[in-house]
C-alpha cells in the first residue's frame, strides 16, 4: 500500500528499488546465510510457549487477525 | 472467532481465518521459511509482489508483537531485513493520529451517514502541513456503479473493500470541494507506539481483500478495528450488531480513545463561498454571479466604480467561486483559464490589500455531541376521535424535528421506524407504521448554488378508507413517494416546496391500488440554541389511478429539547380525503440512544 504520490512513494511501490546499496547487500547476505530449513525444535518451544501465555485469545491477536 | 478479512492471502493456516490457535502456529512457522531469492522481488504484479515477501516482512506487525511476547532467540529464528517495509514506513515519521469526519452527502448512497477515515500527521506536519499528511482510507471499490443499485449491492455485500493511502489534499478536494462537505478532525490521544502498530499492521493489509457491507462492515467498522491493533482492549465497537453509522463510530473513539488535541472544523469550500457572499449586499452578489460567468468585463467600468474594499470582495469571489465550479468539474479548464487570469489581473490592481471578514461560523455541535441515532418514544393522542397510546421505534438515524446539534443540516434519514399503537377503546394493539426507509434532503437554494431537493420513503403506513358505505376504517397500506423540488434559506424559515408522486397498495384500495400526483409546502423554524424546533405543512395528493380521492392534509409539529438526549414533540393536523374531515393530535416523549 504505497503513498500515491511523490517520488519516495513511488520508489516504495517496488521492493529493494531505491533502497540504499547496503541494505540490499544486508538483505543478500542475510539470504544466503539463513538456515535453508526451520528449526523444528525451536519452532515447537515457541509454539509451547506460546500456549502458555494464552496468546491465541489475547485481545491484540484477534485485532491482528482484524 | 471469524476475521473480517474475506481474502485467503491474508491467513497462513487453510482454516486461519475461523482458527486463531492454528493461524498463530502457522504463522510461527513460516517466519522460519528461507527468505525469497531478490530475483523475486519487482514483480510487475503488486499483489504477486506483496505474497513473495518473506511473511516476516509481510506480516510485520505480527512478527514484531510475536517477537515481543516469545522473545525470539535470532540465532536460532533469524531475522529477515525488510527493506521495502522500511522504507515506506519511514514516509510517514507519524506524531499524531487524527480520525476526519466527512459530513453527510446526500446525493450518494454511499456517504448520506458520513464517512470516515484516518489521518497520520507527521512530526513536522502537525497542525501546520496537515494537508501533506497521508490519509488512511478503506472504501467499496464499485467500478463507477452509484444510487440505487450500490445501496442494494452495498447492503447485500457485493462490493471488494480495500484499505488505501492518499494524500489529504486530495481527500480534502473530494469531500470538500466536489461534495461540499464540512470536515470534522478529531486528533486521538494515540501514542507513537500505537500509532506504528497502526501502521505497521495497515502493511499487513495491503490489497487485502473485504467484502464490503453498507450497514455493519463500512468504512468505520474497519477502522475501529485498525484502531483496536494500535491499542487493543478499547472495544471500539460493541452494541449493535446489525449496523455501524459513521456517527455512532466518531462518538465511541472520543469515548474510549480520548482526545490528544482539540476538534477542527474544516469548512468546505461552499460554506466558504456562501460565508464571503453573505458578507456582501444583494447587487455586489449579482456582480460576482456575472463576473463568473463571463457575464461582466472584471476591466468594466462598473466594477471600476466600486470603491476599493468593495472591488476587491467582489473581484476576489469572484475568482474563488470560478476555480470551485472548475475543481468541481462544473466548467472546464479552456473555459474558466483565461477568465480566472482576467480575474486576477484585475484584483491585483485594486490597492487594497485587507481581507474581507467572512470566516464561516463554527456549528455550534461537533458530531460526537450529536444524539444518538436510535431514539425510542411514547405518545398519546387521538385520531378521528379515537384516543390511543403509541410506542415507536427508530433505530436509526436523524430526523428533521430531531435535535440538530451535530447533524447535516436539512438532512434526514430514517430506517425501520416503526409504530405499534394500542387502542384502548377497541382493546387492541395495532402496527401503525413500519417505515423502511424515509430519506429527505432539503437543500437550501442561493444566488451561489442551486440544489435540488428530494425525498423518498417506502414502508406500511395505515390510512383511513372507505368501508361499508360511508364509514371510514383503518386500513394497513404499503405506501412508496418520491418527490423532487426547491428549497430557501429565510433567515431562521428553511422553506420548501415539493412536487411528490405517492403510490399506496393494499388489498383494502379499489383495485389494489392508489396512484397520483401531490404538493408539499413546508416551512421549518427554530430557536438559535434549537431547544424548540417548528413544522408548519400543506400537503395534497390526487389519487387518480385505482382509489381515487383528493386527500389533503395541513398541520404543525413542535418539537422542545430536554438536555441532549431527550425530546418532547407536539403535533396536530387535520386531514381530509373520501369527503370527510378528521383531526389528528398526539404529545410524544422521545428518548435518543
Amino acid at each position: 500500500m504505497a503513498p500515491r504520490s511523490g517520488a519516495r512513494a513511488r520508489r516504495a511501490r517496488a521492493p529493494f528499488r531505491g533502497a540504499p546499496p547496503w541494505l540490499v547487500c544486508l538483505a543478500s547476505a542475510a539470504l544466503f546465510a539463513s538456515p535453508a530449513a526451520s528449526d523444528p525444535a525451536y519452532l515447537q518451544s515457541l509454539l509451547a510457549r506460546a500456549d502458555a501465555l494464552g496468546l491465541t485469545d489475547d485481545p491484540t491477536w484477534h485485532a491482528l487477525l482484524h | 472467532m471469524r476475521s473480517l478479512a474475506d481474502d485467503p492471502s491474508f491467513f497462513l493456516a487453510p482454516e486461519g481465518r475461523r482458527d486463531p490457535r492454528a493461524e498463530l502456529a502457522a504463522t510461527l512457522a513460516a517466519f522460519f521459511d528461507p527468505p525469497p531469492a531478490i530475483a523475486a522481488a519487482g514483480r510487475a504484479d503488486p499483489r504477486a509482489e506483496r505474497e513473495a515477501q518473506h511473511p516476516q516482512c509481510r506480516f510485520v506487525a505480527r512478527y514484531r508483537w510475536l517477537a515481543e511476547q516469545l522473545a525470539f532467540d535470532p540465532s536460532r529464528l533469524p531475522p529477515v531485513p525488510c527493506p521495502r517495509f522500511e522504507e515506506w514506513f519511514a514516509s510517514f515519521t507519524p506524531e499524531r493520529l487524527t480520525l476526519v469526519f466527512p459530513e453527510a452527502f446526500m446525493n450518494n448512497p454511499a456517504s448520506m451517514f458520513g464517512h470516515t477515515l484516518l489521518r497520520v500527521d507527521a512530526t513536522e506536519d502537525a497542525g501546520r502541513r496537515d494537508l501533506l499528511a497521508f490519509a488512511i482510507n478503506y472504501a467499496a471499490y464499485t467500478n463507477g456503479e452509484a444510487g440505487a443499485l450500490f445501496a442494494v449491492k452495498g447492503i447485500a455485500g457485493r462490493y471488494p473493500g480495500y484499505f488505501s493511502i492518499a494524500p489529504y489534499y486530495e481527500k480534502v478536494k473530494e469531500y470538500g470541494d466536489w461534495e461540499n462537505r464540512d470536515i470534522w478532525e478529531y486528533p486521538l490521544d494515540f501514542t507513537r507506539d500505537e500509532i506504528e502498530r497502526v501502521l505497521r499492521h495497515l502493511w499487513e493489509l495491503d490489497r487485502v481483500r473485504f467484502d464490503y457491507w453498507f450497514l455493519d462492515e463500512n468504512c468505520s467498522y474497519q477502522l475501529l478495528d485498525l484502531l483496536e491493533v494500535g491499542r487493543p482492549g478499547m472495544r471500539l465497537i460493541e452494541g449493535n450488531p446489525f449496523y455501524l453509522i459513521p456517527a455512532d463510530s466518531v462518538r465511541s473513539v472520543v469515548a474510549k480513545a480520548g482526545l490528544g488535541g482539540d476538534v477542527r472544523w474544516r469548512p468546505s469550500a461552499a460554506t466558504e463561498l456562501r460565508a464571503a457572499a453573505d458578507s456582501l449586499s444583494s447587487r455586489d452578489q449579482r456582480r460576482v454571479l456575472r463576473l463568473a460567468s463571463g457575464r461582466l468585463d472584471p476591466d468594466s467600468e462598473e466594477i471600476a466604480a466600486l470603491p476599493e474594499d468593495r472591488r476587491a470582495a467582489v473581484l476576489g469571489l469572484a475568482y474563488d467561486l470560478l476555480r470551485h465550479r472548475f475543481l468541481s468539474q462544473r466548467v472546464t479548464r479552456s473555459e474558466s483559464v483565461e477568465l480566472s487570469r482576467r480575474l486576477l489581473a484585475a484584483r491585483s490592481r485594486v490597492p487594497y490589500a485587507g481581507q474581507p471578514a467572512h470566516a464561516p461560523a463554527r456549528p455550534a455541535a461537533s458530531p460526537d455531541q450529536g444524539h444518538g441515532t436510535a431514539r425510542v418514544s411514547l405518545e398519546s393522542g387521538f385520531w378521528d376521535h379515537e384516543p390511543y397510546v403509541e410506542l415507536r421505534i427508530r433505530p436509526a438515524f436523524h430526523g428533521l424535528l430531531d435535535p440538530q446539534g451535530g447533524y447535516t443540516r436539512g438532512a434526514e434519514i430514517q430506517f425501520l421506524d416503526t409504530a405499534l399503537r394500542v387502542l384502548p377503546e377497541e382493546s387492541r394493539v395495532r402496527l401503525q407504521e413500519l417505515v423502511l426507509l424515509d430519506v429527505l434532503s432539503l437543500a437550501p437554494r442561493d444566488r451561489l448554488f442551486e440544489p435540488i431537493s428530494w425525498r423518498f420513503d417506502t414502508g406500511l403506513r395505515t390510512r383511513l378508507l372507505p368501508e361499508h358505505g360511508d364509514r371510514l376504517e383503518a386500513e394497513p397500506v404499503w405506501r412508496s413517494r418520491g418527490g423532487a423540488g426547491l428549497a430557501y434559506q429565510l433567515g431562521p424559515v428553511l422553506a420548501y416546496l415539493m412536487g411528490e408522486a405517492t403510490l399506496d397498495v393494499a388489498p383494502a384500495l379499489a383495485n389494489d391500488v392508489a396512484l397520483g400526483p401531490g404538493a408539499e409546502l413546508g416551512l421549518y423554524l427554530g430557536s438559535p440554541a434549537d431547544l424548540w424546533r417548528g413544522h408548519l405543512f400543506a400537503r395534497t395528493t390526487g389519487f387518480a389511478l385505482g382509489e381515487r380521492t383528493l386527500a389533503s392534509s395541513v398541520g404543525i409539529e413542535q418539537r422542545v429539547r430536554i438536555g441532549a438526549s431527550s425530546a418532547i414533540e407536539l403535533h396536530a393536523s387535520l386531514e381530509r380525503a373520501f369527503g370527510e374531515s378528521w383531526l389528528e393530535a398526539g404529545l410524544r416523549w422521545s428518548r435518543f440512544f
